[in-house]
């Protein structure tokens, strides 16, 4: 009888601890949204609200494929360098394309950012032979990667800022139906990537990779190119946010970018992505970054100090990482 | 349960310690009301807006956009904006401190989210002069006044100047007189720099070289050490492995000017060797008081701030259309060889508490 009790209780446990780490995420952004309206009068003004969309648009862009890459079992530190390195590098093709060569902005534009992503895509390339050809850990490939990256973006520009970049800024300040370009570049990668990660085959085995790495393999799955395919997305994203953030920079910097991939990572594990693999969705890293968002927002809103904000950024990823294994162990123990 | 309410009780403290660091705390925000009786003579005297404030019911909201509170610099000229938006402004400025991290991107951020909150001025350590001009323009549609340290190519803006172009010359300027009057021929000239692809960085070190090169000098050797002093002392180490004499080594900032000294003197070859830098942060001029660091540039910070204020005011009250579009703030070369402006840095320093 008291076995039985038991085994109704921790039942009844493991619901509630589901819903929770269900709900956890939009619990959390209601509250700080609601702790925000209070604390500032212009945190809900529309033009407030637009400044969180535009200054979460970077890091969102980053932050989607890098969940497929967390939910695959992996990571990647080196976004942030990549879009400074291929953002610059997009910079000055569309100067040099419409300054020297004379072509038509709108012409130019569409070159410089295909030639930002297709770097990016072929720096995620190098990042996904690495890691499965060499077999080298995930963390310390791309770290490489990312202090490399950094400094080709420098010996590229020599260290210096690329001025004068014309109008290919519209692509970072400019707005569409009074929504900012990079927003819409965000819902519209949000879109696809949810589908591509619930929808498709390849979202699929990305699931199963990270639930099991040993199950996916034995059931004819090539991990390998699946993980190797992610890096190249990645790759492709970090382009994309890197020529969008020296649009909205309206200069070229090498120096741009720095730390950007923690704030990606943060938003998806706020999100509910398991850092273990198998867990995650495309809505959860929205709104764990639009969090990080908020937060950034109203501490500017509140002159708060930048040291209040390291410390809760980190906490708060701590937290959400606490939760999770403590939610994996819970399930292992039953 | 017990979890979701342990996180959403982390966030409220966190988010109740930012309200409490932005109503109460005096780094970060000048009180806005403040002991009327003796603050109202000072402020008529110092600030000459008296008459325009009796009109003012409320104070004027400023955004300070300060550049990055990591770097000692920039840190004790925001300090110092604070300090004397609550001793001189109380009741007349209300003046809101952001840290941008020394990241562009942020600044941006800091700055789109000051002209949300409908400021009526802003004062901005800028970090990219090109990177602000959108926002310069979205200021001059919402009727933002927009002060920063920098030459910016806009007729909106206002400048209260620090050129690390001037900071650049006045170091190449020294190191030939130096040079000159210690009949140093075909000198070791070292120059480190600061983090590479920073303005300010790129702006002291290709003016110092211009003016070198003017005079027939060449740089040697070239390297960062990213503003840090533990980099300074790495880099300046591994330069004395490769260099058996050194006449003069000059930094773009006084924290890697002071890591160079320290090698040099446990080396035992600051003798005769030139050290200069800029910020006359306190350890440097104490270093230059005691003969150590030969020279370094400070930006007059005080001064500086007055002026910024002063325009803010003048502006925001209307009081402002005359003003100057440029300010230059005063810099001064801190040498033993002038003990009065030795002094009078030492009494900058210790007035406000960093002079050990």
């Amino acid at each position: 009888m008291n076995k039985a009790g038991n085994t109704k209780t921790g039942q009844k446990g493991r619901i509630v601890q589901t819903i929770f780490k269900k709900y956890m995420i939009y619990i959390l952004f209601a509250a700080i949204f609601i702790i925000s309206s209070f604390a500032s009068p212009a945190f809900l003004k529309v033009s407030n609200l637009i400044n969180i969309l535009r200054q979460t648009a970077v890091y969102a862009i980053i932050a989607f494929p890098i969940t497929m890459l967390i939910i695959s079992g992996v990571t990647d530190l080196s976004p942030g360098s990549v879009a400074a390195f291929t953002g610059v590098a997009g910079i000055v093709m569309y100067v040099d394309l419409t300054t020297k060569m004379g072509m038509a902005p709108v012409w130019a534009g569409i070159l410089a950012v295909a030639y930002s992503i297709i770097l990016g895509a072929i720096i995620g390339y190098v990042n996904g032979l690495i890691i499965t050809k060499f077999k080298v850990p995930a963390f310390m490939a791309t770290l490489a990667m990312m202090t490399s990256i950094r400094g080709a973006a420098l010996l590229y520009t020599g260290g210096n800022v690329i001025y004068q970049i014309g109008d290919i800024a519209i692509l970072g300040r400019g707005n569409i139906l009074g929504v900012p370009i990079p927003v819409w570049i965000m819902l519209i990668l949000f879109v696809v990537f949810a589908v591509l990660l619930k929808k498709t085959m390849y979202g699929r085995y990305i699931y199963a990779i990270g639930g099991n790495e040993e199950a996916a393999v034995a059931s004819g799955i090539n991990v390998n190119k699946i993980r190797h395919i992610s890096y190249v997305i990645q790759g492709a994203m970090g382009g994309l946010a890197g020529i969008l953030l020296m649009c909205r920079l309206n200069t070229g910097q090498p120096t741009a970018g720095e730390g950007y991939e923690f704030d990606a990572i943060t938003g998806a594990v706020l999100g509910g992505t398991s850092f273990t693999g198998g867990e995650g969705t495309m809505f959860g890293t929205l709104i764990g970054i639009l969090i990080v968002g908020m937060i950034n927002n109203i501490f500017n809103l509140l002159s708060v100090q930048s040291y209040y904000h390291q410390i809760l950024k980190g906490v708060l990823i701590v937290v959400a990482v606490i939760i999770d294994m403590k939610g994996k162990n819970s399930k292992i123990m039953a | 349960m017990k979890k979701l309410m342990s996180l959403l009780l982390a966030v409220v403290m966190v988010l109740s310690l930012a309200g409490c660091g932005s109503s109460g705390g005096d780094e970060t925000e000048a009180p806005t009301t403040q002991a009327e009786g003796e603050s109202s003579e000072s402020q008529g005297e110092e600030t000459g807006g008296g008459e325009s404030q009796a009109e003012a019911d409320e104070p004027f909201t400023i955004g300070f956009a300060a550049k990055g509170l990591s770097d000692p610099f920039t840190s004790m000229e925001a300090a110092e904006y604070m300090r004397q938006a609550e001793a001189n402004w109380g009741g007349k400025l209300e003046l809101l401190q952001v840290d941008c991290e020394f990241d562009t991107n942020k600044q941006i951020e800091v700055l789109e989210n000051f002209i949300a909150q409908d400021v009526d001025a802003i004062i901005c350590q800028t970090d990219d002069p090109e990177a602000v001009l959108p926002i310069v323009e979205e200021c001059k549609e919402k009727g933002i006044y927009f002060i920063n340290d920098l030459i910016i190519d806009n007729d909106w803006a206002y400048t209260v100047e620090s050129n690390p172009q001037d900071d650049g010359e006045l170091l190449g300027e020294y190191a030939v007189e130096w040079f000159e009057k210690n009949g140093v021929e075909d000198p070791v000239i070292l120059f480190m720099q600061g983090e590479v692809g920073n303005q300010h960085a790129n702006a002291r070190e290709q003016y110092c070289k211009e003016v070198l090169e003017a005079a027939g000098y060449t740089v040697t050797d070239t390297n960062t050490a990213n503003w840090l002093r533990d980099e300074a002392i790495a880099l300046m180490e591994n330069w004395c492995q490769v260099y058996d004499h050194i006449d003069a080594v000059i930094c773009a900032n006084d924290d890697m000017g002071l890591g160079v000294v320290q090698v040099l003197e446990q080396e035992g070859r600051l003798d005769g060797t030139m050290v200069i830098s800029v910020d006359a942060l306190a350890g440097a001029v104490k270093s230059v008081d005691e003969g150590k660091l030969t020279m370094t540039i400070g930006k007059d910070i005080v001064a500086g701030c007055e002026m910024s204020l002063q325009l803010a005011y003048d502006l925001c009250s209307g009081a402002g259309d005359s003003a100057e579009k440029v300010q230059k703030v005063p810099k001064d070369i801190i040498t033993k060889d002038d003990p009065e402006t030795l002094q009078k840095w030492i009494d900058i320093h210790t007035e406000a508490g960093t002079y050990q």
